[in-house]
């Protein structure tokens, strides 16, 4: 996929997985690339502005003897998600219009 | 890039002129996610297989940072502000003041009403001490109204006490209120029945106004200290058994009394009181006032008698008055004393004593050895001296009086 599209729908994903269940870096960038492929590790850049943002926010959890820093999703990130949902359901019916248009099955 | 180490070093590098905390939390962030992936059964060379070139994070984490981390200073600013001052914070702290003045408040009317309740027994107390005398509690219409009066302060002072109270109580629940979040473990004991108290004292208060309005003192003040009215001081009565008395302890203090036997003998005793007059009179009958003069008046007596027989009027003052001069005289234009085999002491505790005698009246004196009529004497002055009888000879018949120190 263009790198700006991903772009575009990383935030979407992102939020959207956290919403689902609080979760840790590694096994977002799983859930994540199951969906979309990108680099794992660009991920982290995603997570830290979605925080800045206020979208979404961290607490520590013990693991192994280590700390383990989740990432869980806020009221804003909820709101930003809903109105990310909003944009997805226009965007899709510019896709099936394109779709349509060019006869793509 | 083959090895982890040489990724992060990479990245962290890249990130120097970021504030510590970003190239802090970045470590964090990829050295737990190695972990992770170890742990899921990686390898390292296949770890960095997925990872993006340190650069390529570094310059987006760079550009994020300037893009938003600004904002997120002001946030945190702002946040750490609002722990501190919260709304909630805010509210709190207003009731935890509030609660503390009306506590302070509560405090204070609680004091001034028991400050009240301690007045109106002082009051009433007051009240009994100024119609006590040595001869106990004498009930008079002044008295009384006197008593009244007390009791109508201790009442008003009750209400007034009960109404503090009850503001105390008010600011109290007000106060409880305001600080059950703060302390919940604060909890005082508010069942406070006031009624009986307001029905009490306003019951004594209506009681004790009625008896002060209705009272003679209140109804002119000025007559109870310059005049009487025989009738409604009448303390003897008629049926006081004149011949059965010899002596009688009168406490006449701020107060008029008329002691009516027989109309045979009139004696009118004026005199100004500063505290105490003791007056110990004793005679088979006759009509004995007493009344108090004007301030600034030195006592003078004035005596009326028909009484045929023996008078003895003693009269007992206290040390701090001072009776070196004792004006009888009359009020009007003439004195009459009709004093038949009357012998007429004068006890007191000075030997001095000035008759005088001033103005154009006569003195008639009127014995069984005959009628005396003493003239206009002016400035004359017998010096009695103790013990002694003295012969006051008028037109060649004579009237005898004894003086002599009150031995106690």
């Amino acid at each position: 996929m263009n790198i700006q599209m991903k772009k575009g729908v990383l935030d979407s994903l992102v939020l959207n997985v956290i919403n689902k269940k609080d979760t840790y870096g590694y096994q977002l960038s799983q859930d994540v690339s199951k969906i979309l492929t990108v680099a794992e590790t660009a991920l982290y850049p995603v997570l830290r502005r979605l925080e800045m943002q206020d979208l979404l926010k961290t607490y520590s959890k013990e693991y192994n003897g280590r700390l383990r820093k989740y990432y869980t999703i806020t009221k804003k990130g909820k709101k930003m998600l809903n109105s990310h949902i909003e944009d997805l359901i226009e965007l899709k019916g510019i896709i099936e219009n394109i779709m349509e248009d060019n006869d793509y099955e | 890039m083959n090895n982890y180490q040489d990724f992060l070093n990479t990245l962290l590098a890249d990130l120097d002129e970021l504030p510590v905390f970003v190239s802090e939390n970045t470590k964090e962030f990829y050295d737990s996610y190695y972990l992770d992936a170890k742990e899921s059964g990686l390898n390292e060379s296949e770890i960095l297989e997925k990872f993006e070139s340190p650069e390529t994070i570094s310059s987006q984490i760079k550009l994020d940072y300037y893009l938003y981390q600004p904002k997120q200073a002001k946030k945190v600013f702002l946040g750490l502000f609002r722990n501190v001052f919260t709304r909630q914070a805010a509210i709190s702290s207003g009731k935890f003041v509030l609660g503390i003045v009306t506590y302070l408040f509560a405090i204070l009317f609680y004091l001034l009403n028991l400050l009240l309740k301690v007045g109106s027994i002082a009051v009433l107390g007051s009240g009994i001490y100024l119609i006590y005398s040595d001869y106990g509690l004498i009930l008079n219409p002044q008295t009384i109204s006197i008593l009244a009066t007390s009791l109508v302060a201790l009442s008003l002072f009750m209400l007034v006490a009960i109404l503090f109270e009850w503001m105390s109580f008010l600011l109290r629940k007000v106060n409880v209120n305001l600080l059950r979040d703060e302390f919940r473990k604060l909890k005082q004991p508010l069942k406070k029945k006031l009624k009986p108290g307001v029905v009490i004292y306003g019951i004594v208060l209506l009681i004790s106004m009625i008896g002060v309005l209705t009272s003679p003192v209140y109804q002119d003040l000025t007559k109870i200290w310059m005049s009487i009215e025989p009738s409604e001081f009448r303390i003897v009565t008629e049926t006081f058994d004149v011949t059965d008395i010899n002596e009688l302890y009168l406490d006449v203090r701020h107060t008029n009394i008329q002691i009516e036997y027989a109309d045979v003998s009139e004696i009118e005793v004026y005199y100004e009181l500063p505290e105490y007059f003791d007056l110990n009179y004793s005679t088979h009958d006759g009509v004995l006032r007493i009344q108090e003069v004007e301030n600034n008046e030195i006592p003078y007596l004035e005596f009326f008698t028909r009484h045929e027989g023996t008078l003895d009027l003693i009269i007992k003052l206290p040390e701090d008055i001072q009776l070196d001069n004792i004006k009888i005289k009359s009020v009007g234009s003439n004195m009459e004393l009709s004093i038949r085999e009357v012998n007429l002491e004068i006890e007191t505790s000075t030997s001095i004593i000035n008759l005088e005698y001033t103005g154009e009246y006569n003195l008639d004196l009127q014995t069984d050895r005959g009628v005396v009529t003493v003239g206009n004497v002016t400035d004359t002055t017998y010096i009695l001296d103790e013990s002694n009888l003295y012969d006051i000879e008028v037109d060649g018949v004579s009237t005898v009086i004894s003086v002599h120190q009150i031995i106690e």
